[in-house]
């Protein structure tokens, strides 16, 4: 079934090029300074989720005030895509800072034992966002792959192992998120063309993960050499792949156009990692040229990844120019077929 | 026969304390400009005084000055030279780390301009300095090249060995004794071994008696063993984590010049057991049969991808690990 037939079955009529974004938007200065403050022991997690509660309304408002087709709960309540998840689920230790790039660092979680989901973890936070508009909110995890990769691993003897372990337990988060009733759920894994070699630990990862549940999936990745991994990457069971275009200069896109991609695209219009503000003209002429390679029924629009990097204002204009620009190659399409 | 306990290259340049993240503020601050260059130099040099004497007091024999200045691998040597912009991020290998791609934009010139850190370092270091350059090959396949001037990578490559052999020559010239060039790309493209040996002796031409290792990581170098021992360098350091037949490989072809071998996982936190001490036996056993007299033993790679406090450990278990071995006096 195609992916917008997927997504009429499950009760949820999108326009064309749908918008949406990857996951994380910026916290605002008081929620980091209260995360801060919390992680010293100088305010206590009742307030802590006071002001990350306030901040996701923040960013449900500005979504449902430009009009994202497909709005994100921003992630005001994670640090990072991987450690978020191993601080919630058993097997990990909280592992030392590493470097990402630059002057950003993380924290990489250590596997030392058998690794367990507890409860929901994203469940709340996916209901909050939902009760603030009429929408569909996407539900956002980190798959088993990328959570392997991006992990010490002291426990399982080998890498499928560990990355396996982790994809069955989130399954249970995913189900929990479809009770909730969730109906579009990303799964990123941007460490997904690390080693070409095993990408298919990461497709059966996705396959534990999400087989027979009913729910339209993305996953995401991004800042990869998917060269190396197209096109078996299209093996994923996934409707959709959210992939990173304005930062690489859209170069995948001929690629696809001479392959065929056979899904539905999020196709990154805007450059995550710079200051500078994209307009709605340039992102309406990268959404026309993703369109000569991709039908309009299979594309979606958004930023290359997360913009947690970015601050709240860049991130506002950024996603302001993805609607805006993104409505006007709509009115063009409309136009046409009238 | 020598053992001799090295670190690989970079050092985590963050740990947990608030005074080892004196670094990370001083970048923050330089960004916005509430730092002069100056100062974040100043910064930089007492953060890596004190990784090469933390190296040292874990054990080593030859430390490195961690690179904790460096942005990346890449585009750090890369932006010292005209005619190179500096472009977006992309994945550094299978690891989590990312570099930022050298844009070339027209003929190259200039100066890598390494050999101060050099210099610099010797004179805070109790033990002998061992620089790092990253490789013409591996800085071209890195690169996007937007100018005519070069038509492909064989092109790029040659015209970078030329300035690595400028920098190995300085080296030379400050006193260095042994030099360490990165070529990972090499292993994922032993198609180009050639044009990498024929880069190699461009850059080493002029280097005088500073001796040169060659280390290649993040893949298995089994099947390039053999093509590597005619590399016109006068060390292999190789990466043993993603080969598991390339010990058995270097029993069977011996070495005709010391090796590095990377024998302690520098990815995993997990502490690398006894087992390490057998390879380095096994390998100090084939390299005492063709007379070779020295054998270095390493992290396979950078200990960037590790927290400080892990890296630290992993050199206290090298000095360990190489302690209980049989066939070589440490």
């Amino acid at each position: 079934m195609n992916g917008r037939r997927k997504l009429e079955a499950l009760g949820i009529n999108l326009p064309l090029l749908p918008t949406t974004a990857v996951g994380s938007y910026p916290k605002p200065v008081e929620l980091t300074r209260a995360r801060t403050a919390h992680a010293r022991g100088e305010i206590d997690h009742a307030e802590l989720r006071r002001l990350e509660q306030e901040a996701t309304a923040m960013w449900m408002g500005f979504q449902n005030e430009i009009g994202v087709d497909v709005p994100v709960d921003g992630e005001m309540y994670r640090g990072d895509m991987v450690a978020f998840f191993a601080e919630e689920m058993d097997g990990f230790e909280r592992g030392g800072l590493v470097r990402s790039y630059g002057n950003r660092f993380y924290r990489k979680p250590i596997i030392t034992s058998e690794i367990g989901w507890k409860q929901p973890m994203t469940v709340d936070w996916w209901r909050y966002a939902q009760s603030l508009t009429e929408a569909p909110v996407k539900g956002m995890l980190t798959g088993g792959y990328t959570v392997m990769d991006w992990s010490f691993n002291e426990h399982y003897p080998d890498r499928r192992e560990a990355a396996l372990a982790f994809s069955r337990e989130l399954r249970k988060e995913v189900e929990a998120l479809i009770e909730a009733g969730c109906r579009i759920i990303q799964i990123d894994e941007p460490a997904l063309s690390v080693r070409a070699g095993e990408l298919d630990v990461a497709i059966e990862c996705m396959r534990v993960t999400t087989e027979g549940l009913d729910a339209y999936f993305l996953t995401h990745a991004c800042f990869g050499a998917f060269e190396t991994v197209f096109p078996g990457m299209l093996e994923m069971p996934v409707d959709n792949f959210d992939l990173e275009m304005a930062n690489s200069g859209f170069d995948l896109v001929e690629t696809f156009h001479r392959h065929g991609f056979g899904k539905d695209l999020s196709f990154g219009v805007v450059d995550i990692h710079s200051h500078v503000v994209e307009t709605a003209e340039q992102v309406a002429e990268r959404v026309r040229m993703a369109l000569q390679s991709m039908p309009a029924e299979n594309l979606w629009v958004d930023p290359d990844c997360g913009l947690k990097t970015r601050t709240v204002e860049e991130a506002q204009a950024k996603m302001r120019a993805i609607v805006q620009g993104t409505r006007e190659v709509r009115t063009e399409l409309s136009a046409v077929a009238r | 026969m020598r053992l001799i306990c090295a670190n690989h290259s970079a050092y985590p340049r963050v740990g947990e304390t608030p005074e080892s993240q004196r670094l990370r503020r001083a970048y923050a601050r330089r960004e916005t400009g509430d730092v002069s260059t100056e100062g974040y130099v100043e910064t930089a040099r007492d953060y890596a005084a004190e990784v090469i004497a933390e190296q040292a007091e874990a054990g080593c024999d030859l430390v490195t000055d961690g690179q904790v200045h460096w942005y990346d691998l890449i585009s750090h040597p890369a932006s010292r030279l005209d005619g190179v912009g500096i472009n977006g991020l992309l994945r550094f290998f299978d690891t989590n780390t990312y570099i930022r791609q050298p844009e070339i934009l027209g003929p190259l010139s200039g100066r890598f301009d390494l050999t101060a850190d050099y210099t610099w370092a010797t004179t805070v270091s109790s033990r002998p300095v061992k620089p790092v350059l990253t490789g013409p090959y591996t800085l071209a396949r890195y690169s996007i090249v937007r100018t005519d001037h070069y038509s492909d990578v064989a092109a790029l490559t040659m015209a970078l060995a030329e300035l690595v052999g400028d920098e190995l020559h300085e080296l030379g010239r400050a006193g260095a004794t042994l030099a360490q060039i990165d070529e990972p790309e090499l292993l994922r493209h032993p198609e180009d071994a050639a044009l990498v040996n024929k880069a190699l002796q461009v850059a080493t031409d002029r280097k005088g008696p500073l001796r040169v290792s060659l280390a290649t990581y993040f893949g298995d170098a089994t099947d390039l063993y053999r093509t590597l021992l005619d590399m016109p360098v006068d060390m292999l350091a190789l990466d043993l984590q993603y080969g598991p037949g390339l010990v058995a490989e270097i029993e069977r072809q011996g070495s005709d010049r010391p090796l590095a071998l990377g024998a302690v996982d520098g990815r995993n936190t997990a502490l690398d057991g006894t087992s390490v001490a057998g390879i380095v036996d096994r390998v100090a056993e084939a390299l005492d049969s063709r007379g070779v007299e020295e054998l270095h033993l390493q992290p396979s790679c950078s200990l960037e991808y590790l927290p400080r406090d892990r890296a630290r450990r992993k050199l206290v278990r090298m000095r360990e690990i190489a302690e209980s071995v049989t066939k070589v006096g440490a």
